[in-house]
């Protein structure tokens, strides 16, 4: 008899297994001269390298690859592309797309299968490719990960969908721009940092402001970039983490959650209800508060988004996101360090290499390992991963 | 070969009744301010074929609302307003173009320019530029008597024309797809704005059979209006969706507003006036508009204007 799981965490019958990350890689963000396959490569060799002891990529037993298909450079099978490109062509493998969260959710997915008892060692990637690109190609492919056929086809593309809670926020909560330009200005802060980011030099707050409106009141630099990557991570049960590692960053929470597909279909223009619900299931999964949580990779594909995040996770009271953000509480150095990587804003977006990546930073931090722009003392992260608008958000809580 | 002018009263303002419609829906052919883009049409068009105004002997533009245009033409090109005639179609040889159902169009003729000077495009030596006023210039073959072979004149000027409808419904190679089969069992939404109501009450834009907020069968009802604006954006050239490209290339920006009908939200192109004009709260109502071109068909739908 097929045995049946309740997934969703503090409902279902409790799972005793426990799920770590062993390992973690990622490529250089940026734009890149590879082929996605040297790409997924480059990130699966840094994670297998990662991994302390007595591991061969053999024991990886199934993958989950998130990824928007590199706007249909590989649309059918991109899982077997990106496996083989590792040398573990044979073991079963799926592609997961909830757009921007696709490595998000296959970080989910797997985390699910191990507690399930369904493997012991799995891979979680992510890779796209965007910026061999046409303009016209990418504005197609970027586009389509909203409502496509009446708010697209009303005249948005992403910029514009996160422009319309950007112009409400402001409207209901006398949000600025000087508020969006300090989340710009502290992420790419934190990237200069990074020597995987795309982006790694400080931009001045002038700069910021004075940039181009891509779709008011989003300016240049609110918005993320096209990005080429490609992330993995190695995920093990107790049992196996322990032979692989002393030092097993353990995933504490998985919680996930969807929305309507269309903003203008939302109850709240302000608020993406998907974050709100995902985060608090898996802090409740966590047992952690989110007082507890040291770091949090959160999506800031526009700065608009971070602003939202930090309301909807919890760090600060609804409509406070910007005077937050402006307040320095969200820098490294703050009381609650915010996109230490540089987030998708300054390491860059390559949409379903993010979420991954997100888990990749927090492998890093969490052991200490992340360099100049290691968050001192960091016991406990999370990760916020949102796809598309708002219609798909996965949080992930780890700890030590 | 003569270009004559048609009053407007020969052109019905109105041509286009959707099946099922329980009333005719005005077509206007071309969004956004005419003026402006007959103007631009005009100064590129002189530009092209580096023109002087003084070289312009008539212009004859057709125009949808039939008032206002020639004088504005006039002024702003510096041609003497007794040059500029307006009329609601212009009988080309023995076709009429710029009638409401292909758009607008714009006639110039000129002083011979210099051979080699072609006003705009050019096949030949160019006596008439003719100008969609929502699309590039173009220029027409023949000379200033026009008497060599008019017949040739009249085939470039309507293939140039029926060239540019074809391009421009075309030129969108990498527009999200929504099929046109699909957008025509939508048209209650898309051209009477209407949604669905569940037995619960709750209202969605656009319409469904099950209702999204609890799965009760739907029906169909009119939205209320006039609608109240609750956010916007206005998007940068370039920023937009591909499908827009061949508008926006000649509207510039534009703004898409979300707007307030009773219980619903609906989200539009702004239009019929400044992008500036703008306030959340402001009334708007909905207005039926081309909207881009796909599949070598225009697609229509609502954009939304002041109330």
């Amino acid at each position: 008899m097929r045995k049946r799981f309740r997934t969703r965490p503090g409902i279902g019958p409790s799972l005793s297994r426990k799920v770590a990350l062993v390992g973690a890689g990622m490529s250089v963000f940026g734009t890149r001269p590879e082929t996605p396959r040297e790409l997924f490569s480059e990130a699966f060799r840094e994670a297998a390298a990662s991994v302390d002891r007595d591991f061969e990529p053999g024991q990886i037993e199934e993958a989950w690859i998130g990824s928007l298909a590199m706007g249909g450079y590989q649309l059918g099978n991109l899982g077997p592309f990106a496996t083989e490109s590792a040398g573990l062509a044979g073991i079963p493998v799926r592609r997961v797309e909830n757009a921007c969260a696709s490595s998000g959710f296959a970080l989910r997915d797997a985390y699910l299968a191990i507690r399930a008892g369904a493997c012991d060692v799995a891979l979680v990637g992510g890779l796209e490719k965007m910026n061999d690109l046409s303009k016209a190609h990418q504005r197609y492919w970027l586009g389509v990960s909203g409502d496509t056929e009446w708010e697209r086809m009303a005249g948005l593309t992403f910029p514009g969908t996160y422009a319309l809670m950007a112009q409400r926020h402001m409207h209901e909560y006398g949000t600025t721009e000087d508020h969006l330009a300090a989340v710009a200005e502290k992420n790419h802060a934190n990237g200069a940092l990074n020597p995987k980011a795309q982006f790694q030099k400080p931009v001045a707050r002038e700069k910021i402001r004075s940039s181009a409106y891509v779709c008011a009141p989003l300016r240049l630099f609110d918005c993320c970039s096209t990005t080429d990557g490609a992330s993995a991570l190695i995920l093990a049960n107790e049992e196996h983490a322990r032979r692989l590692t002393d030092d097993p960053v353990w995933i504490l929470g998985s919680g996930a959650a969807s929305d309507r597909l269309a903003v203008y279909e939302r109850p709240s223009l302000t608020t993406l209800t998907a974050s709100k619900t995902a985060a608090r299931d898996a802090l409740q999964q966590s047992g952690l508060s989110l007082e507890g949580i040291d770091l949090a990779e959160v999506h800031d594909c526009f700065t608009i988004a971070e602003i939202l995040a930090l309301e909807d996770l919890g760090f600060c009271a609804k409509g406070q996101g910007g005077p937050f953000s402006e307040s320095g509480a969200t820098r490294r150095d703050g009381k609650r360090p915010v996109n230490p990587s540089g987030g998708l804003k300054a390491k860059g977006h390559p949409l379903g290499a993010t979420g991954a990546a997100q888990a990749y930073e927090v492998f890093k931090q969490l052991r200490g390992q992340a360099g100049d722009r290691q968050v001192a003392g960091a016991q406990s992260a999370l990760t916020h991963n949102v796809g598309g608008s708002g219609a798909s958000c996965v949080v992930h809580v780890f700890g030590r | 070969m003569q270009a004559t002018y048609l009053p407007p009263a020969r052109v019905p303002a109105q041509w286009f009744e959707p099946t099922g419609t329980s009333a005719p829906v005005p077509v206007p052919f071309l969004d956004e301010d005419e003026a402006t883009m007959a103007v631009a049409a005009a100064t590129s068009v002189l530009h092209r074929g580096r023109l002087a105004a003084t070289q312009v002997r008539r212009i004859a533009v057709s125009s949808r609302t039939g008032t206002g245009l020639a004088p504005t033409i006039a002024a702003a090109l510096g041609v003497a307003p007794e040059r500029v005639e307006e009329s609601a179609a212009i009988l080309f040889g023995q076709t009429h173009v710029g009638t409401p159902g292909e758009g607008p169009v714009l006639l110039i003729q000129t002083e011979a320019p210099r051979p080699g000077r072609v006003p705009s495009e050019g096949v030949g030596k160019g006596a008439f530029a003719v100008a969609k006023l929502s699309g590039p210039g173009i220029a027409a073959d023949g000379d200033v008597r026009l008497g060599a072979d008019p017949f040739s004149l009249e085939r470039d000027v309507v293939d140039k024309l029926a060239q540019w409808e074809r391009d421009a419904t075309r030129r969108v190679t990498m527009g999200a797809y929504i099929p046109a089969a699909t957008w025509q069992r939508s048209l209650g939404a898309r051209y009477r704005l209407e949604g669905a109501t569940c037995p619960q009450g709750h209202v969605s834009y656009p319409p469904r059979t099950l209702c999204p907020a609890c799965g009760s069968p739907s029906t169909s009802v009119p939205l209320p209006r006039p609608g109240t604006v609750e956010t916007y954006t206005v998007v940068a050239k370039g920023a937009g969706p591909s499908e827009y490209d061949p508008w926006q290339s000649v509207a510039g920006e534009y703004a898409v507003v979300v707007a307030r009908f009773g219980a619903a939200r609906v989200p539009g192109v702004w239009t019929d006036a400044p992008t500036s004009s703008l306030r959340i709260g402001a009334r708007v109502e909905p207005v039926f508009r081309r909207l881009f071109g796909q599949d070598g068909e225009w697609r229509y739908g609502l954009k939304l204007r002041p109330a």
